[in-house]
């Protein structure tokens, strides 16, 4: 059972940066730091292990600098999965499928620090072990080779460990986990922004399907020409805010429209945004700020009336957002619905602003994640995608296909060295 | 049928105007949406009513349904009975005439219902249901599956209806909590099944019987006049009810009764004394 957990949990993890990197190696420095001292002070963490013993594993002198910061986070999560252990015994919780599932989730996130932390203090026992078997192994140079290599493999698995938790213990996004309402609106260009509009939902469409998400259209606008105005769609399955959300932003298309007869290259627009899904708890809407107009509003009904039509108009007063919802046969689900959209929009307001107080105050490559921003120029002629976050290029034909995976891991890679120099830059000052 | 045109090839965007003409024609009401059902329908795809494929191609098969679908509702019959299921609250429901075709409102009924039961008491707590007037279990059934440990027992004047009803608690998995039985609230030989109940909803026929000569044909010449009409002033069957309370709602925290009714029944006006339940 633990197992399995620990395959779902880790797809919620990305996939760590080449270790070159300076802000990496910062990191993970101070982290083996933190373990160790974590490892000398913690007695009654892990049970079952001689915590002295691991201490000795290794230098003494990192022992003294010891980063009170990650010890307390290391310590947190062990609280945190401690805890959430315990309540999940209580029977109150047992019998509330949705709080369980909450509690299970939350668990599973801490678990894997928790697991993770337990797997480097094994490996540094053992190679406490080692190194005490070494020193006791005097003239046998068999013995010592095969300990020396032993030692190697140990302090290779702890390497990676720590990486794995330096990436595990960075500040999370906490929409990372949720469904998005995704919405691809034409910009700039006429026709062709509508028809490229188009292109964008097939390539997203082949992404998904190869995710395993499932798609749903809440609202769609035709374009004459081919393509789309706009249109939104649910995207439900694993993690989907956190790949997603890198393609927030004006896609700009630099190539010869179908439209055009002459051959010459317009470039057009399409904005594309990413909504992650919230609830009710989240994002709570006032009833009095809310109109809600159905067919039947202001006129007969009840068991007089037999009619089909089930359409909602939804409208918040505040902001002016306007939600029309015709796709159910039932009309409270119709309700529910544009509920749902208009909780998703007022969150994606405030995430918004928030963007835009965070891209004001620090520079960030992989930014705002502001719709207005541009992130990516795609030219025909020249066969490639460009991303302007990353200043990198990549294939078009890859884009085409819907396999933009490349894109979305570069985009987190980057995401997770801004937040290790951000956290580094932090210990310097304090 | 000739107004249907027979093709090789009809596409469903051109399937849909043509039978929204028809209905146009005939003075059918909500010609468009009836024939957005309708055409979604005969393809077997009633779920993407909203968004059919412009260009999805009609079988031959498929047009003949379609021809007999729009026959049908051109005399008028209710969308939902020739489509043979519609959604609920978050069930589905096999709708049969002459049952009556649960309405927008009575979704809200349910609403209500749960929003009070979510405050009185735990969700995983045991709720004994009483639905009168089941009709096709549209009340019950959606309160079953809202609330996990709840039980109902229905009762209606019509073996269309317990037949019914027990066919859609059987088709939502739900019949272990539910019990249909055939009875007349007003005859006071009705003997209700265990004890009293935990709460209490009826949707009755409510519908005075000056207003019955002015409803639409899809209602009046399709659906049970049992299920519409209340008497004079449409309140036979609730006052009946009404007047069972007392020995039929038990104290337990929940406890409550819930009606729908028409517009012109306002409950602080009409009610009688209910009896020595004071929370009802």
């Amino acid at each position: 059972r633990g197992g399995v957990r620990r395959c779902r949990v880790s797809r919620f993890f990305a996939p760590p940066l080449p270790p070159a990197s300076q802000a990496f190696s910062t990191a993970r420095m101070m982290l083996r730091v933190a373990l160790v001292a974590a490892a000398a002070g913690l007695a009654d963490g892990f049970t079952g292990l001689n915590m002295g013993r691991l201490a000795r594993g290794r230098p003494a002198t990192a022992l003294q600098a010891m980063d009170e910061f990650m010890v307390e986070r290391l310590e947190g999560y062990r609280r945190t999965f401690d805890e959430l252990t315990e309540r999940l015994a209580d029977p109150e919780v047992i019998n509330n499928p949705d709080l369980l599932m909450e509690i299970s989730v939350e668990r599973s996130s801490a678990e894997e620090v928790v697991m993770t932390y337990g797997d480097w203090a094994k490996a540094n026992g053992e190679l406490a072990d080692a190194k005490e078997m070494f020193a006791d192994s005097g003239d046998d140079a068999e013995m010592r080779e095969m300990i020396r290599g032993e030692m190697k493999d140990l302090e290779g698995q702890m390497g990676a460990l720590e990486e794995k938790l330096t990436l595990l213990l960075l500040p999370k996004d906490p929409n990372d986990g949720k469904n998005v309402m995704l919405e691809i609106r034409a910009g700039t260009g006429g026709d062709e922004a509508g028809i490229w509009a188009g292109d964008l939902l097939t390539t997203y469409e082949k992404f998904a399907s190869t995710e395993g998400w499932k798609l749903r259209i809440l609202d769609e606008s035709k374009a004459d020409m081919g393509g789309y105005k706009s249109i939104t769609l649910e995207v439900t399955g694993e993690s989907v805010y956190s790949k997603l959300k890198w393609e927030a932003g004006v896609h700009r298309v630099q190539r010869v429209p179908a439209t055009e007869s002459q051959g010459r290259v317009h470039t057009s627009t399409a904005t594309v945004a990413v909504m992650p899904e919230v609830d009710e708890v989240t994002v709570t809407i006032d009833p009095k700020d809310i109109t809600l107009t159905t067919a039947r509003s202001g006129g007969a009904g009840g068991q007089n009336v037999n009619k089909v039509e089930t359409a909602v108009d939804l409208m918040h007063k505040p902001t002016g957002i306007r939600i029309f919802c015709t796709q159910e046969r039932s009309q409270l689900k119709n309700k529910d619905l544009a509920m749902q959209m208009l909780r998703n929009r007022l969150y994606e307001m405030q995430l918004e602003e928030q963007r835009a107080a965070v891209s004001a105050e620090r520079k960030s490559q992989v930014g705002s994640g502001l719709r207005s921003e541009k992130i990516r120029t795609y030219n025909w002629k020249d066969n490639r995608v460009s991303d302007h976050r990353l200043n990198r290029n990549f294939p078009l034909q890859r884009f085409l296909d819907g396999d933009i995976a490349d894109m979305i891991d570069a985009c987190i890679a980057v995401d997770q060295q801004e937040k290790m120099e951000a956290m580094a830059a932090e210990k310097l000052s304090a | 049928p000739n107004a249907i045109p027979r093709l090789e090839s009809l596409s469903a965007a051109a399937a849909v105007a043509a039978a929204a003409r028809v209905f146009d024609e005939a003075g059918v009401p909500e010609a468009d949406q009836s024939a957005r059902y309708l055409v979604a329908h005969a393809v077997g795809r009633i779920d993407d009513f909203a968004r059919l494929p412009s260009g999805l191609a009609l079988s031959a098969g498929e047009q003949d349904l379609l021809v007999d679908f729009v026959r049908r509702r051109v005399d008028r019959e209710p969308v939902q009975y020739i489509v043979g299921d519609w959604d609920f609250h978050h069930i589905n429901l096999l709708c049969r005439a002459p049952t009556l075709i649960p309405r927008p409102e009575t979704e809200d009924l349910v609403e209500r219902i749960l929003g009070f039961v979510a405050q009185a008491q735990s969700k995983a707590a045991p709720l004994r249901i009483l639905d009168i007037g089941c009709g096709t279990g549209a009340i019950g059934l959606a309160l079953l599956n809202a609330l996990p440990a709840a039980t109902c027992v229905a009762v209606d004047i019509s073996e269309n209806a317990t037949v019914l009803s027990s066919d859609n608690a059987e088709r939502l998995g739900l019949s272990h909590r539910y019990e249909c039985i055939l009875g007349d609230v007003t005859s006071p030989a009705l003997r209700l099944p265990g004890g009293p109940f935990g709460l209490v909803v009826s949707n009755p026929p409510y519908i005075p019987k000056a207003d019955m000569a002015t409803l639409a044909p899809e209602v009046v010449a399709y659906e049970d006049d049992r299920a519409l009409c209340g008497g004079d002033d449409g309140l036979d069957v609730a006052r009946a009810i009404v007047r069972r309370l007392p020995h039929i709602l038990d104290n337990g925290p929940a406890s409550s009764a819930w009606f729908e009714l028409d517009d012109s029944h306002l409950l602080d006006r009409q009610a009688p004394s209910l009896g020595p339940n004071p929370k009802a």
